[in-house]
């Protein structure tokens, strides 16, 4: 019995080397297809049994026990049907070769393993790197309880001494070689699952565009990609294993260390840009904490951060330019509320202005209206009373004819002269009615315009001059075809009285000279070269009776000029004078139409 | 020489007398019969009103009508005279103080056969008068002679 325990033990502990061996040998089939590895494991699998076999414990002749059992049921749990089936078919023959009785239950206990084994696979689907001691223990009592089950192929002789000898031995021993192969396994399987890992996330940190280190708590190198690496001017392996600070550029440890302390004591990721001045370029920096360290993710940023510079430059002007457009708009906002402001004071006070204009138009009117009416009664009065004075002047003057026509001789001289006189100043008022009446006439009658010939107005009026006063020898310049605008009968009134003056003051000239011309802009002028007058007395020219000559010089009722200026100022026009005692006078006036005539 | 009687219509007694002298010192002998307004004076031609007794049967060899008088004014009675079929012809001339060219373009338009405005200056009052006394009287032969 305790060779038997001896024996088991010793295939159980061979099989166990063989199953590190296995491992750490890494059979695993590289990159081969799935089904050539898994007919290589069930190669190599079946080796291990036939291994395990060859120093199988012969109980009887041809009746050996080993450890196959826990090689195909482990094969069939950790690698699945077709290896495990492979081992067993390996096996199975080689059971069958070795023959005798034990022949059926050998080859009975390969095929229950495998079937075990597969079947744990495929029905419970066990996580195989997380499979626990307990688990594989119970797997092993169970496989063994099978192949104890498999003594009813010994035959019937030795079948209850066989199973009462190696019951206790498989079910203490191999069960707890089941499990402790297939911890190996499970450890291998884990490992081989971890290399895979690491191996992903190798490719992956080695293939990403970002440098990456990985750092412990000291701050040592434990990883660095290519990208990394490359960007310290290193190769990866010579960073790994050094502390950070001495590789980072002298300039920017503080910068860093800040950043990584603060990840690694707070425990939580840290982002932060950095500029490295030498280079004029710029990395982002990701540190994400992990109980091992640091890991640092890092990338360049420099044109996203120039485009990002450019576009918050771009964003500042274009900020800049709305705010100066904002200030310009309020400016002128206010500008123009200001002008509307004045325009509408300025409106207003037009309104006023204008109503002002209104009351002051109506009160005008009012008094023209007022001044027309009594101007009328003034000039009806005037006529009737020139009128009714005449009477009376005609009386005084042929009364007094009469009687000196009577009297005859009987008159004394001083009697004569007193009649004279008498007659002349009654005479002399009758003169001053008509001119009166004339003055009244130019205001009062209506006035019909139409084109005159003042060139031949003029020889009429010289004409009757000349019948009045003949045998003066008088220079006339008078060219045709002056016309003018007006009223006819005022328009001669004008001129007897100009030409008439201009005859009467030149008087004392041994050669008169009277000129009648129009200027530029429809004035005409009556020039003569009588006495003419000192100009400051100018003023006095047009006002009714103001006369600048002694009655004795030259008769005259002082009525003819302002005659002139009223006809002249109804046709719109003006008249004034330029003269020099001595060198005669020139009487200017327009009739109101520039240009005309 | 007519023998037929002149009349003056004349408001103010100055004039008339002073009318009177100068067809006097003219020559003329004609009789001149004297109304003093408009009213009177065709009262007098129409033989109406306080003057339709008059015996005179014939028209005045010429009238001499002022313009201005009380009631009717001398228009007005220039206009009366032109309107009766018996006095139509007859010579009517204006005498006037008024020189305004309204009232001569008037008088012709009503018909007047002169207008002769008194001058102020006695001599040639007197002058005017000798003229229209010798034409109206000597010189001219009216309708109403033939």
């Amino acid at each position: 019995m305790r060779e038997l325990i001896a024996a088991l033990a010793g295939n159980a502990g061979l099989l166990l080397a063989m199953a590190v061996l296995y491992d750490a040998l890494g059979f695993r089939g590289g990159r081969q297809p799935p089904i050539r590895r898994e007919l290589g494991n069930g190669f190599l699998l079946g080796t291990i049994g036939v291994a395990v076999m060859l120093f199988s414990f012969q109980l009887a002749p041809g009746v050996v026990f080993d450890t196959r059992s826990v090689v195909l049921s482990l094969g069939g749990l950790f690698f699945g049907a077709i290896p495990a089936l492979g081992a067993g078919v390996i096996t199975g023959t080689f059971r069958l070769a070795m023959g005798g009785p034990g022949t059926a239950m050998g080859v009975a206990v390969i095929l229950v393993s495998v079937a075990i084994g597969v079947a744990w696979r495929y029905v419970r689907r066990p996580r195989l790197e997380a499979l626990s001691l307990g688990e594989l223990y119970i797997f092993g009592i169970v496989v063994h309880l099978g192949m104890l089950a498999c003594t009813v192929f010994l035959p019937r002789a030795i079948r209850l001494t066989t199973l009462m000898t190696i019951v206790a031995p498989v079910l203490v021993i191999y069960p707890i070689v089941t499990a402790l192969g297939g911890w190996v396994l499970r450890s291998g399987h884990e490992r081989r699952l971890g290399d895979q890992a690491r191996k992903r996330v190798t490719e992956i940190l080695e293939s990403m565009t970002d440098g990456f280190i990985a750092l412990d708590r000291d701050w040592h190198v434990t990883y660095v990609n290519a990208n990394g690496a490359e960007l310290f001017g290193r190769k990866p392996a010579e960073l790994l294993g050094k502390r950070i600070w001495a590789e980072l550029p002298a300039d920017a440890v503080q910068h860093f260390r800040r950043h990584y302390e603060e990840a690694m004591r707070e425990g939580k990721p840290v982002f932060f840009e950095h500029y490295h001045a030498p280079w004029d370029r710029w990395f982002e920096n990701r540190v994400f904490p992990s109980p091992n360290g640091l890991s640092i993710f890092f990338h360049e940023i420099t044109d996203s951060k120039r485009a990002e510079e450019a576009a918050s430059r771009l964003n500042e002007a274009v900020a800049r330019q709305a705010k100066e457009l904002e200030a310009r708009v309020a400016e002128r906002t206010r500008e123009l509320e200001q002008r509307t402001a004045e325009a509408e004071r300025l409106n207003r006070a037009m309104l006023n202005l204008l109503e002002d204009l209104k009351a002051e138009q109506r009160h005008t009117r009012e008094i023209t209206r007022r001044l027309e009416i009594s101007n009328r009664e003034l000039e009806t009065f005037a006529y009737s009373v020139s009128h009714d004075l005449r009477a009376p002047l005609r009386a005084i003057d042929g009364f007094s004819e009469a009687l000196a026509e009577e009297l005859g001789s009987g008159l004394n001289e001083r009697q004569k002269d007193s009649l004279d006189r008498i007659r002349a100043a009654a005479q002399r008022m009758g003169g001053m009615i008509d001119d009166l009446l004339k003055l009244s006439r130019a205001t009062r009658v209506e006035m019909r315009r139409q084109r005159v010939d003042l060139s031949e107005l003029a020889h009429a009026v010289l004409d009757e001059l000349r019948e009045g006063d003949p045998g003066r020898p008088v220079e006339i310049e008078v060219p045709p075809g002056l016309t003018a605008e007006g009223d006819p009968q005022l328009l001669r009134l004008v001129l007897q009285n100009l030409i008439g003056n201009a005859w009467k003051f030149t008087a004392p000239r041994p050669r008169a000279r009277i000129e009648l011309g129009r200027l530029e802009g429809g004035i005409f002028y009556v020039r003569d070269n009588g006495v003419g007058f000192d100009m400051k007395y100018a003023d006095k020219l047009f006002g009714a009776f103001q006369r600048l000559h002694r009655q004795e010089e030259f008769p005259g009722t002082g009525i003819g000029l302002a005659t002139v200026q009223r006809i002249v100022l109804r046709h719109g026009g003006r008249v004034w004078a330029e003269a020099e005692p001595g060198r005669g006078a020139t009487f200017f006036f327009s009739l109101g139409e520039v240009g005309g005539g | 020489m007519s023998t037929r009687v002149i009349l003056l219509v004349e408001d103010n007694p100055d004039d008339e007398l002073l009318t009177r002298r100068a067809l006097e010192r003219a020559g003329v002998v004609n009789t001149v019969d004297v109304v003093r307004d408009g009213v009177e004076a065709l009262d007098y031609l129409f033989r109406e009103g306080k003057l339709a007794g008059r015996d005179c049967s014939t028209l005045p060899a010429v009238v001499l009508l002022d313009l201005k008088l009380p009631r009717l004014d001398g228009h007005q009675v220039l206009r009366a005279i032109r309107e009766d079929e018996r006095t139509r012809f007859l010579p009517v001339v204006i005498l006037t103080s008024s020189s305004e060219e309204e009232d001569i373009v008037q008088s012709y338009r009503d018909g007047a056969n002169s207008y002769v405005r008194k001058p102020v200056r006695a001599e040639e009052f007197f002058e005017a008068v000798r003229q229209l006394g010798l034409y109206w009287l000597l010189l001219n032969e009216a309708p109403g002679d033939v």
